[in-house]
């Protein structure tokens, strides 16, 4: 069979939060410790760079690709640092990526929120096809929660769902597909007004019963399925925050709620938005996966855009439109070995240890449902 | 990676000696006070040649930490060091005094360093590069900021020479000293002994002054002291007078005219010696004559040689002392070479 070789996609990342720079600083100097602040100020002067590329990866083994890891040296604990210079980092990132070849950009974390609604005049600059990925991520954790809930036996129809961080790009567009498939949507952000705006713009798809909320402990409190995928960059839970039988995706990078060993065994959170791939994907050092055969969704997004040409890619704010996240959706059905997967931290979730969790949601979710 | 060099330099013109910018870069506590970007500086060990410091400087924000071998040669005027531990994987350098041309000194400043993180100090290589330099260049210019304020001084307030031997109580000790000159603001000094040189007390007479040395130099015996504050004018003129009038011309010729031995490294020359004085020597040989590290020794008294005039075709050799030779040691060679009577070869 003929290899069908489909040109280059570029990763361009930063670290989620500062766990995950020291460890890879660590890495490069596993000799050494050095203070946060002083690591902050390196990386805040290091210019964007390539970290790895990984060659001749597939799918299907017929339509062949190769990608290019490039780190935007940026940290959201960064206080000092102009947005110009991020931009700056950005630029540089995309320039890197056309020298390697690259078709595709995917600006992964706060890289898309950065050059969100400039996404235009940075692919026509470097003439390259930028996307942020939101539209798979967002397809990811839909895909995710449907699973969740088949698999422990809750009934979205009849569920609360509680999403902190729903006028961002993705967290309107899960409100968007569950508006019509769940009992109650509980939306929260930090203005409300933004959220008005949102209800009002997409009120044909909200069909549930709607509360719109800027307190997310009353969301947490209320719903028993939780989607985080806010911006912010420190946790805002811990696992011992929820109520027993909640469901917690966990798409925020860096992560929303912070657990710690042993888990919850009647609270089931895995990091949302991230999808199995039948190749490895390994820098070599700790990118907040489990395996090395799972990657983010929007990185994966670059990935699809590559292979097929009519895909619609992410740009801007409330752009992914059901039909948009339909096409997605099907993606993640269709393309061969592409999965949901579930994992915490570094630990991926085993099939008899989401057994167990199946008994314990489907008792604890009733009692939230006779609460309510 | 190899190790990433900045240097930088400042050149000082007019009469500033170099005995001063010693001083002010040799004083590692000091730099805390007077460049911005040093935090602290932990002496944690110093006997004078080798020492340990540590260190903890800011770059732009960006708090780094060593600890480093110092090592302080002050016949050249240069530190060199090299760090033992801390944030580089290495950061050695030196700082180096020299003379400039006719007047003046130069002061050199140099850092070999290599922050040791692969990948980061690729990428950031040239970013870093041009932030210690600008790092180096801010702590010469406190330096040289420093060393001008001293000069300022010096023309506010002018030295008269004095070149005698005086009196005076130095912390409460009656010692001998050899004037070098006087300034409303400092005194120069040699004295043979040693005092505590951070915390001076001056008392000449009625006159009591607060001072704080601006260099010991313990191998020479020369100090430098500052006033803490500057005499009056009829307290200068009371000193000046006290020290010209009050004791002998400090270098007074001897005749001596006689034979005697002095020695240079490992050899003993034949010698008749014409004149003696605390400032200098004048003699003739008779085989040969070579000085050894700038080293003479004559009634087994150790002396540095300044200069040399050093005539082949008569075999005559006039010497200028680096230091008086202190009124004991004079003594004690006068009376060796005045008795030596071994007759003219």
């Amino acid at each position: 069979m003929n290899k069908i070789y489909k040109g280059s996609v570029a990763f361009i990342c930063h670290p989620p939060d500062m766990d995950i720079y020291r460890g890879y600083i660590k890495y490069l100097k596993p000799d050494k410790d050095y203070n946060d602040k002083l690591l902050l100020k390196l990386f805040e002067w290091t210019p964007s760079y390539k970290i790895t590329e990984w060659k001749d990866l597939t799918f299907d083994g017929k339509e062949y690709f190769d990608a290019y890891f490039i780190m935007v040296p940026f940290l959201p604990e960064m206080k000092d640092i102009s947005l110009k210079k991020v931009i700056e980092k950005i630029d540089d990132a995309l320039s890197i990526s056309v020298q390697c070849g690259c078709k595709v950009a995917a600006l992964g974390a706060f890289t898309s929120i950065v050059l969100q609604g400039k996404e235009e005049d940075y692919a026509k600059k470097h003439e390259i096809k930028i996307t942020s990925g939101n539209a798979l991520t967002a397809a990811g954790i839909i895909r995710s929660v449907e699973k969740c809930a088949r698999d422990f036996g809750v009934d979205l129809s009849d569920s609360t769902i509680g999403i902190i961080g729903a006028s961002g790009d993705i967290g309107s567009s899960c409100a968007t597909y569950f508006g019509n498939k769940v009992k109650k949507m509980i939306l929260t952000a930090k203005s409300k007004n933004s959220l008005e705006i949102f209800y009002e713009n997409k009120k044909d798809f909200l069909q549930c019963e709607i509360e719109l909320s800027t307190n997310n402990a009353f969301a947490v409190k209320n719903s028993n399925i939780i989607i985080f995928v806010t911006s912010s960059y420190v946790p805002m839970f811990n696992q011992d925050d929820f109520l027993g039988g909640t469901i917690v995706c966990d798409a925020s990078a860096p992560q929303n709620v912070y657990t710690k060993m042993p888990l919850r065994k009647d609270v089931f959170i895995y990091h949302g938005g991230i999808l199995s791939l039948p190749f490895k994907l390994d820098p070599g050092f700790d990118i907040g996966l489990a395996s090395p055969y799972s990657f983010y969704g929007c990185q994966i997004e670059g990935i699809l855009l590559l292979l097929d040409d009519s895909l619609p890619f992410s740009w801007g704010r409330g752009n992914i439109s059901i039909d948009k996240l339909e096409l997605y959706l099907k993606k993640i059905e269709t393309i061969s070995n592409l999965g949901i997967c579930f994992s915490i931290g570094k630990h991926e979730y085993t099939n008899e240890e989401i057994n167990k969790y199946k008994e314990n949601i489907y008792k604890n979710v009733r009692l939230i449902s006779i609460k309510n | 990676m190899g190790f990433e060099r900045v240097s930088t330099e400042a050149i000082l013109k007019g009469k500033v000696r170099k005995e001063f910018a010693w001083k002010i870069i040799s004083d590692y506590k000091k730099y805390e006070e007077i460049m911005e970007n040093v935090d602290q500086v932990v002496i944690l060990e110093n006997d004078g040649n080798e020492g340990k410091s540590e260190w903890f400087i800011t770059i732009e924000e960006a708090p780094l930490r060593w600890i480093e071998h110092d090592y302080f040669d002050i016949d050249n005027y240069e530190i060199r060091f090299e760090s033992i531990d801390g944030d580089f994987e290495n950061i050695n350098g030196k700082w180096k005094v020299e003379n400039y041309q006719n007047e003046g000194i130069k002061i050199y400043f140099q850092i070999d360093y290599n922050l040791g993180i692969p990948v980061i100090e690729e990428v950031l290589g040239h970013i870093l590069k041009e932030k210690m330099k600008t790092n180096i260049d801010s702590m010469i210019h406190a330096i040289k900021e420093e060393l001008t304020k001293s000069q300022e001084d010096d023309r506010r307030f002018p030295r008269i020479n004095i070149g005698r031997y005086s009196n005076i109580m130095l912390n409460d000790n009656n010692v001998r000293a050899y004037i070098v000159n006087l300034s409303q603001k400092g005194m120069m000094f040699y004295y043979d002994g040693e005092f505590d040189a951070s915390n001076i007390i001056l008392k000449i007479d009625d006159i009591t002054i607060r001072a704080e040395s601006l260099f010991n130099d313990l191998k020479h015996k020369n100090s430098r002291i500052i006033f803490k504050e500057p005499i009056s004018l009829n307290q200068m003129e009371y000193l000046k007078n006290k020290f010209m009038l009050g004791a002998t011309r400090a270098y007074e010729r001897h005749v001596i005219e006689k034979n005697a031995k002095i020695a240079s490294g490992d050899t003993e020359y034949n010698v008749h010696i014409h004149n003696i004085s605390p400032k200098g020597i004048f003699f003739k040989y008779y085989d040969t004559f070579e000085i050894h590290k700038d080293k003479i020794k004559i009634a087994g008294i150790e002396l540095y040689v300044k200069e040399i005039h050093h005539d082949v075709g008569i075999k005559s050799v006039r010497i200028e002392f680096k230091s008086p030779i202190n009124e004991k040691d004079y003594d004690k060679i006068l009376s060796e070479i005045k008795d030596n009577n071994s007759k003219t070869q």
